[in-house]
C-alpha cells in the first residue's frame, strides 16, 4: 500500500485534499488504477468550477491491492455471481439495486485517514466495467463510461453541502406521491421554497427582469414538461427540485446536481468557490511598511504569529483591548466583525485582502518610506507617476517596478529629505515597454549605508494599464447589477464578452475570482 | 487544528468508530442558524453556547441515490430498509469547545406537516481530545 500525490497544490494541511483508494485491483493491475484516476483529475479541473480552483486541491491516489479483480455481483440482480476478495468489499446489487456500487466506508477511511489524515473527500474506484456507484460518507464509482460523473455529482453532496435539484424521486412518471413540497425552508444553497425576488437565496444572482418564479408547474401530479423559456444557465427560480414537482426552485433550468453529465449551476459554482477559499494561496499583500509581508486569511479558529499580529493592530487601530495570544476566539472575531462594519466591509469575522488591506492603511505613517502614489492595486500608465515621503541615507531613495515574475523593467533614484527629516519626493519612471504580465509591483526603498543592501523598502502592488489595454487611456467605472457577469460587461464596454480578462486583472483588488462578482461592486472599466 | 469524527450506523443505530486531532484548515462553517431538516453537529461550549455547525450526510433517510446511464434519468432515489453505512464530521478545535452535539429533524412527509423539531442522536465530549 503506498499513495501518490498526483495533484501537489502545497501542504496537506493548507489544501483540500481529495483522496481516490482503488478497490478490485489486483497488484499487477493498479497501472489500471492510476490511469483511471488521472482521468478523473482531468475531468474534475476540466470542470466548473474546479477548473479554476486547482491551487486550493491536492489529489492523493492510494494504491491498495486486492487479492481478487473486480467486484461482487450477485446473481439477484441478474449478476454473474461473481464474490472476488477485495480490500474494501466493493458489492453491486446493494439493497437489491443492481447499479448500487458500495464499499466498506469504515475501512475506506481508515486507509484514506492513515496514507493522508488531512483528507477532504475519499472517492473509491472499483475495477469494474458495469455502470455504478454511490454517495454518502465516501463515494464510490465504477470503471463504466461516464460513471466519474457519479463521483462529481455525489462530491456536491458530500463536500459542498448540495441539494439534488431534480424533481422526482424515483422517475417522471413514476412517481404518485411527488406532487407537492412539503414547504419547509431546505437547508441547502441550491434549492428552495421561495421564489420571491427580494427573499430568494440567490436573488443577487438573477439578472433584472427574469421572471420569479421563471417557470411554473401547470401540473403538479407530473414533472414539469415545458423546455427552458430562457436562454441556457439564466439564473432564476424553477419550479421542481429536490424530489417534488411543485413547491420547490432551483436556480437554473439544468444543473449536475439534477442530471449527471451537466456543468454544476452558478449557485452550485458559488458554494463550491466559498467551500475551497480558505484553501487558496495565501494573500501576498505588500502593505505600505518597511517590509514586505505575507498575510494569512485568518478566520475564527486560526491560531499563530498572525493572529498575534492582528491582534496587535486591532488593538492598535480600535482600542479593541486583545490579549495578544495568537488564539483567534470570540473577541477575536468579534473585534474584526466590528472594524469591518466600521469600514462597510462585509462583517464575516474573515479577515482577507480587503480587510487586511483596510487595517493596514490604519497603519500607515510609522514607515522610513510612504508611497503616497501608486496606492495599492493602482493602474500605472508609462510613465509611472510616483510620489511620497520619506528619510533615508543622504536623502536618496530608489524606485523600480517589476512584473508579477519579479524581472525589473525599469529603476531609477530621487531624493529627499534626509537623515531623521521627512521629505517629499516625486518622480515619473518610465518604463518603455509593454509589461508582459497585467500585475506587478512597485518598489521604494533605500540602500544601507553598510553594505549597500536594499533596506525599508516599501512594496506597492500595481497593475499595469498598458498590458491591459494599449494605448491606456484611463478608466470608467461601472457598479454592478444584479445578473451581471465580467462577461456581459466586457460585451457592453467592448463589444466582445471575451475580454472579460482585462476587467478582472484590473479588478484584482476585490475580485479573486471572474466567475464571482456582487452587485453593488464599483468596477473599473480601462479606456 | 481540527478534530474528525467518525460514526458508523445502521438504520438508526449509531456508534462513533473513531475520534482524531488532525493539523488542517477546516472549510466554513455551512449550516444555517436554526432547524431545517438533516442532520448537523454542533460544537458547544460547557454552557451549551453554539461555538460551530456543520451539515453532515443525513444518514437517517430511507432512501439513496441510484444512478443510469440509460434508460433517463441518469439519477434518481430509491428506498431503502435499514441504511448502513458510515461517514465523518470535521470540526475546527475552537477555545472552550466542549462537545460535539449530532441533531437531527427528519424530513416531514406530507404537505404543511408539524414545524421541524430537533433530536440531539450523539454527544460526545472533546475534553481532553
Amino acid at each position: 500500500m503506498g499513495s501518490t500525490t498526483v495533484v501537489d497544490s502545497g501542504p496537506p494541511s493548507r489544501r483540500w485534499n481529495l483522496v481516490l483508494l482503488g478497490d478490485g485491483f489486483r497488484e499487477a493491475e493498479l497501472e489500471g488504477f492510476a490511469a483511471a484516476v488521472q482521468r478523473f483529475v482531468d475531468r474534475l479541473f476540466a470542470s466548473p468550477p474546479f477548473d479554476r480552483l486547482q491551487a486550493a486541491v491536492n489529489v492523493h491516489r492510494v494504491d491498495v491491492a486486492s487479492t481478487d479483480s473486480g467486484a461482487d455481483d450477485p446473481v439477484a440482480c441478474g449478476g454473474t455471481g461473481a464474490a472476488p476478495r477485495t480490500y474494501f468489499d466493493a458489492t453491486f446489487c446493494t439493497a437489491g439495486i443492481q447499479r448500487l456500487l458500495v464499499v466498506d466506508d469504515v475501512t475506506a477511511f481508515s486507509v484514506a485517514g492513515d496514507a493522508v489524515p488531512q483528507w477532504n473527500m475519499i472517492l473509491v474506484v472499483v475495477n469494474s466495467t458495469i455502470y455504478g456507484g454511490s454517495g454518502g460518507g465516501v463515494a464510490v464509482y465504477s470503471l463504466a463510461g461516464g460513471a466519474e460523473e457519479i463521483a462529481l455529482h455525489e462530491m456536491g453532496h458530500t463536500a459542498f453541502g448540495l441539494a439534488d435539484e431534480y424533481e422526482y424521486f424515483a422517475g417522471c412518471g413514476v412517481d404518485t406521491d411527488r406532487d407537492r413540497h412539503p414547504g419547509f425552508e431546505p437547508v441547502e444553497p441550491n434549492v428552495t421554497t421561495d421564489p420571491h425576488p427580494a427573499t430568494l437565496k440567490w436573488h443577487d444572482l438573477v439578472r433584472p427582469g427574469t421572471p420569479l418564479p421563471t417557470t411554473q408547474n401547470a401540473d403538479c401530479t407530473q414533472c414539469d414538461p415545458q423546455p427552458n423559456p430562457l436562454p441556457a444557465g439564466t439564473v432564476g427560480a424553477y419550479e421542481g427540485a429536490r424530489y417534488y414537482h411543485c413547491g420547490s426552485y432551483r436556480p437554473q433550468f439544468d444543473c449536475k446536481m439534477r442530471a449527471l453529465g451537466l456543468p454544476f449551476c452558478v449557485v452550485c459554482g458559488r458554494r463550491i468557490r466559498q467551500t475551497l477559499a480558505p484553501y487558496l494561496e495565501e494573500v501576498a499583500m505588500p502593505a505600505q511598511v518597511a517590509v514586505t509581508v505575507t498575510l494569512s486569511v485568518l478566520r475564527r479558529g486560526s491560531r499563530g504569529a498572525t493572529v498575534e499580529k492582528l491582534q496587535g493592530v486591532l488593538n492598535a487601530v480600535s482600542d479593541a483591548g486583545l490579549a495578544e495570544d495568537g488564539d483567534f476566539g470570540p473577541r477575536t472575531d468579534a473585534a474584526v466583525r466590528a472594524f469591518q462594519r466600521t469600514r462597510h466591509l462585509v462583517d464575516d469575522g474573515i479577515v482577507g485582502r480587503l480587510t487586511w488591506r483596510a487595517l493596514l492603511d490604519e497603519l500607515e505613517g510609522f514607515a522610513p518610506i510612504i508611497v503616497r502614489q501608486p496606492q495599492a492595486f493602482d493602474i500605472v500608465d508609462d510613465p509611472v507617476d510616483v510620489c511620497g515621503i520619506g528619510t533615508g541615507f543622504e536623502a536618496t531613495f530608489h524606485i523600480r517596478v517589476r512584473d508579477a515574475d519579479g524581472a525589473p523593467l525599469a529603476e531609477t533614484f530621487v531624493t529627499a529629505g534626509g537623515t531623521g527629516i521627512l521629505g517629499n519626493f516625486a518622480i515619473e519612471l518610465a518604463v518603455g515597454v509593454v509589461p508582459s504580465t497585467p500585475q506587478g509591483t512597485l518598489e521604494a526603498f533605500e540602500r544601507s549605508a553598510d553594505d549597500g543592501s536594499e533596506i525599508n523598502k516599501v512594496v506597492v502592488p500595481v497593475t499595469f494599464g498598458r498590458a491591459l489595454i494599449d494605448p491606456y487611456i484611463g478608466f470608467a467605472q461601472y457598479r454592478v447589477e444584479p445578473g451581471d457577469t465580467l462577461s456581459s460587461i466586457a460585451e457592453q464596454f467592448y463589444g466582445d464578452g471575451s475580454r472579460f480578462r482585462i476587467l478582472f486583472e484590473a479588478n484584482r483588488h476585490q475580485i479573486t475570482d471572474p466567475d464571482l462578482i456582487f452587485p453593488g461592486q464599483l468596477l473599473r472599466v480601462p479606456q | 487544528m481540527a478534530v474528525r469524527l467518525i460514526f458508523a450506523y445502521e438504520g438508526r443505530d449509531l456508534r462513533l468508530v473513531s475520534r482524531q486531532q488532525v493539523d488542517m484548515v477546516t472549510p466554513p462553517a455551512d449550516r444555517p442558524e436554526g432547524v431545517g431538516a438533516g442532520v448537523w453537529a454542533e460544537v458547544r461550549d460547557v454552557d451549551g453556547q453554539v461555538l460551530d455547525r456543520r451539515a453532515v450526510p443525513d444518514f437517517l433517510r430511507p432512501d439513496v441515490e441510484v444512478f443510469g446511464p440509460d434508460p433517463a434519468p441518469s439519477v434518481a432515489r430509491a428506498p431503502v430498509e435499514r441504511p448502513r453505512g458510515a461517514f465523518a464530521v470535521l470540526l475546527p478545535e475552537l477555545p472552550g469547545a466542549d462537545y460535539v452535539a449530532l441533531l437531527a429533524a427528519p424530513e416531514p412527509a406530507g404537505p404543511a406537516a408539524a414545524a421541524l423539531e430537533a433530536q440531539e442522536l450523539f454527544r460526545v465530549g472533546l475534553a481532553g481530545a
